[in-house]
């Protein structure tokens, strides 16, 4: 059996202080504070000693005490410090093996919930010690089109600030980004899991916009699209279309009033038939005459009455068939204001050839600067992402039960809280293209910079290249937010379908452009005024004889230069207008009015017969409607007519009582005359 | 859950010092009334998980602390309003601000400040009332209930017997 010794801490002589500091203090349960005491005895030495005949219970008790003495040492805890710097070497090794793949997923997954598409980043490495981050290749799909990509770099490099890092602040000194590219082709979808294609703009950013027919050519207009697309506006079908139901609505009322009344003049013409059969002649009785007189007297008034509600009725009748007979004849004016409507939305008014080489200009200013226009549309629906996401966050702060305080600040180093100082993109090839391009002092608290946002963009290819030099000022109190140059001299353009409507096959000219875009405060938009020079133009006309054809030719051959003004209105919804104006149109007015002025008439006529078809099967049922509200005002003139019938036969039947009642009285008259005479002897006879 | 409330009934009922538990009670609380998710936090919960106190009584004090302790947030905004916008202390912050890294404590939030401030002032307290509430316990309830019968019965329950199990282990284990 196991023998019970004393603890050690036990086993020691102590002073009577040091007995009670290093023991008895170190006890918190008074029992076994009171049963330690009772153990320590003063030996001859003056010193506290264990007293050797102790009970085995109190022996037992004694172990897990002088465990306890021995914990209740110190203040810190070595198995705790030793778990924290466990946790915090495990937490260093695990991010200097595993920091890129983290930052990566990390910088995936937020670049993700930014651009709501699929994120890839290639190799990308963290070095804190250098304050870089670099990666080989980042594709980032295109939410609205995930078969494509918004946009591609290649081997990139961000130097960040590691000073301003640990002052809570992120300082990109440079981005430097390589082999950009956008609008590229993928091999796998880019959608998200769970998530659906961003809804395309229905509109495709050119809701504001009229078509010209001169500009687009003779066969281009689709009338039939036109009409379904205006639907809901077309007067006329509005108001045939509320005729018809408004029709049909009293054809149903009235019918159902007619039939109650049938019934009525049923029992009626029933009544009306049994008085028919009364005959008082053979009897001759006064009092069954005066009976029957007295019924067609009483059937008499209920005819009355329900002619005279049939009067009534056929009286609401006639009005509610004027009203609609009214609502039909607006439908003829309608039709009018529909073509008119319409065609000022085609832009016939240039029919005279006011603005034609404008209006061919603005559908291939209008279809090149819509893309331009849903690329700054992506970039801002980006840029709004982010501010969402910030609102989303502090939201999910708040989900966290705490109150988000108010945050002091106080002077610091003047620098922004995000600040990316350059960023230089270069991309492209020598087939698509080249571009360079550099943007500064981006950051998220503009006012503590002295300077904007200042953009350089160059994109160059054998053809054509153009040049953006530009601000976005969101500093408070600045004249202007935002200006834009640019800037394409030489251009080749080519229009393959050239101009139908002047018999232009194909046009190819070299073309100066240069502009200006400003924020346009007032339509809430940015407003771009461009400047246009066409020289060099070849044109390709099939019939080279016809009058246009020469025309044209003998135009361009006198004038050096084609000059455009252009003026562009893009805002939130779309391009909102587009305003053109060429010192060509004046010379077209001139040699070609008539002539475009007969094309508009005809295309003016051919929409017109386009609405009638369109507007055709409505109004189809209007007559048929009609028709059944025609039938039924000949059903209630043959009910009156009946109710009437019915009088007269009532009138003859009580002409035919009052004189058989007459000559019975008459006849009983004679007989009680005779009676008397025979009766009554007069002297002297 | 229950192994936390077992270990801290094993500390009220064995050696430990009244006063490690009492200083696991006012660190929990001061965690509590901290907003998490900043340096500060975790530097003061590290402080508190290497001093010799009792961590189940933090974890337990801070999580009971913190079920309720939004309804404190007005009161922390305005105290840490108060400092933070004090003059006399607007040099001392200012410079705070600019020490790198020191900017991640959140220490300019007024709630964050306000946390610091009233867990300070109130972790004296808080230690003291639990260092005697430890005392008082051991002195004179502490045989009571474990002897008494209501204590007897309710540790039928099964949750209740399965504490008890808990307890029985960890004071075998314990000194």
């Amino acid at each position: 059996m196991k023998k019970n010794k004393i603890p050690g801490i036990f086993r020691k002589k102590y002073t009577s202080k040091t007995l009670n500091k290093k023991i008895i203090k170190r006890l918190h349960i008074p029992k076994d504070r009171e049963m330690v005491k009772k153990l320590f005895k003063e030996n001859s030495d003056g010193k506290m000693e264990i007293i050797q005949d102790i009970p085995k219970e109190v022996l037992i008790r004694l172990k897990p005490l002088a465990k306890s003495i021995k914990k209740n040492k110190g203040m810190v805890s070595r198995w705790k410090a030793s778990i924290l710097i466990f946790i915090v070497a495990a937490v260093l090794v695990f991010n200097i093996f595993f920091k890129d793949r983290l930052v990566k997923n990390a910088v995936e997954s937020g670049l993700e919930s930014v651009f709501n598409a699929d994120v890839e980043i290639n190799r990308l490495k963290l070095s804190l010690i250098k304050g870089t981050i670099s990666y080989h290749s980042l594709v980032i799909a295109d939410a609205e089109n995930t078969s494509r990509n918004l946009l591609e770099t290649g081997p990139s490099e961000f130097r960040v600030n590691i000073a301003e890092l640990l002052s809570k602040r992120i300082r990109i000194e440079e981005m430097s980004l390589t082999e950009f590219r956008w609008d590229t082709q993928r091999e796998v979808d880019g959608a998200l899991p769970g998530t659906s294609p961003d809804e395309q703009e229905s509109d495709d950013g050119k809701t504001g916009g009229t078509l010209d027919f001169l500009s687009v050519g003779r066969d281009d207009i689709d009338f039939k699209a036109l009409l379904e697309e205006q639907k809901d506006n077309l007067i006329s079908l509005n108001l045939i279309n509320q005729g018809n139901e408004e029709i049909d609505a009293a054809a149903d009322k009235w019918k159902n009033t007619y039939t109650e009344k049938n019934k009525e003049i049923e029992i009626l013409s029933e009544d009306v038939a049994s008085l028919k059969s009364i005959s008082i002649k053979d009897t001759g009785s006064i009092a069954e005459g005066q009976l029957a007189l007295q019924q067609i007297t009483d059937l008499y008034s209920r005819v009355t009455e329900t002619k005279a509600d049939l009067v009534s009725l056929q009286d609401d009748f006639a009005a509610d068939r004027k009203h609609l007979m009214e609502m039909n004849k607006l439908v003829e004016t309608s039709v009018d204001e529909d073509i008119s409507r319409l065609s000022s939305m085609i832009n016939f008014s240039s029919g005279g050839g006011r603005s034609l080489a404008s209006s061919a200009a603005e559908k291939y200013i209008r279809n090149r600067w819509n893309d331009y226009y849903e690329y700054g549309l992506k970039a801002l629906k980006v840029y709004e992402r982010i501010q969402d996401r910030k609102q989303e966050e502090s939201e999910e702060k708040k989900g966290l039960r705490r109150d988000a305080g108010r945050v002091f600040i106080f002077p610091g180093s003047d620098n922004p809280v995000f600040l990316i100082e350059h960023i230089l993109i270069s991309g492209g090839d020598d087939n698509s293209g080249t571009l360079f391009a550099e943007i500064q002092s981006v950051s998220s608290e503009p006012d503590k910079l002295s300077e904007p946002l200042l953009f350089t963009a160059d994109w160059k290819s054998n053809l054509s290249g153009i040049s953006l030099n530009g601000f976005v000022d969101m500093r408070s109190e600045v004249e202007s937010q935002f200006e834009m140059e640019i800037l394409s001299p030489e251009n080749f353009i080519s229009l393959d379908n050239g101009v139908p409507s002047l018999k232009i096959e194909k046009l190819s000219s070299m073309t100066d452009l240069s502009g200006f875009s400003v924020l346009s405060d007032e339509q809430d938009g940015v407003l771009t005024t461009l400047s246009i020079s066409m020289k060099d133009i070849d044109i390709e006309q099939a019939d080279e004889d016809g009058f246009v054809s020469s025309i044209m030719k003998e135009i361009l051959d006198d004038m050096d230069q084609v000059d455009f003004e252009v003026e562009i209105l893009a805002v939130r919804e779309g391009l909102e207008d587009i305003k053109v104006s060429s010192n060509i149109d004046d010379i077209l007015v001139e040699r070609m009015g008539e002539y475009f002025k007969e094309i508009a008439d005809d295309k003016e006529e051919e929409l017109k017969t386009e609405l009638l078809n369109y507007i055709a099967p409505s109004l189809e049922e209007n007559k048929a409607l009609q028709s059944s509200m025609a039938t039924l005002g000949v059903e209630s003139l043959d009910q009156i007519s009946s109710v009437d019938g019915m009088q007269n036969v009532l009138d003859a039947k009580q002409n035919e009582i009052q004189s058989d009642m007459k000559s019975g009285v008459q006849d009983e008259a004679s007989k009680l005359l005779e009676q008397a005479t025979d009766k009554i002897k007069l002297p002297g006879f | 859950m229950i192994s936390f409330i077992a270990k801290l009934i094993v500390a009220l009922n064995s050696n430990s010092r009244p006063s490690e538990l009492a200083s696991g009670i006012a660190f929990g609380f001061l965690l509590a009334l901290i907003p998490g998710g900043n340096l500060l936090w975790i530097v003061i919960f590290v402080i508190a998980f290497s001093l010799k106190h009792n961590i189940a009584a933090m974890f337990l004090s801070m999580g009971l602390f913190r079920s309720f302790i939004s309804v404190f947030d007005p009161l922390l905004d305005r105290i840490g309003g108060i400092f933070l916008a004090s003059p006399l202390l607007y040099d001392f912050f200012t410079a705070l601000y600019n020490i790198p890294l020191l900017p991640y404590s959140n220490f300019n939030n007024s709630i964050v400040m306000g946390g610091l401030v009233l867990g300070i002032i109130l972790w004296l307290p808080v230690f003291f009332l639990f260092v005697f509430a430890v005392k008082i316990y051991r002195k004179r309830f502490a045989s009571r209930i474990a002897e008494s019968k209501f204590v007897k019965a309710i540790k039928k329950v099964p949750i209740i017997s399965k504490l008890t199990s808990s307890v029985q282990k960890l004071s075998v284990l314990a000194p």
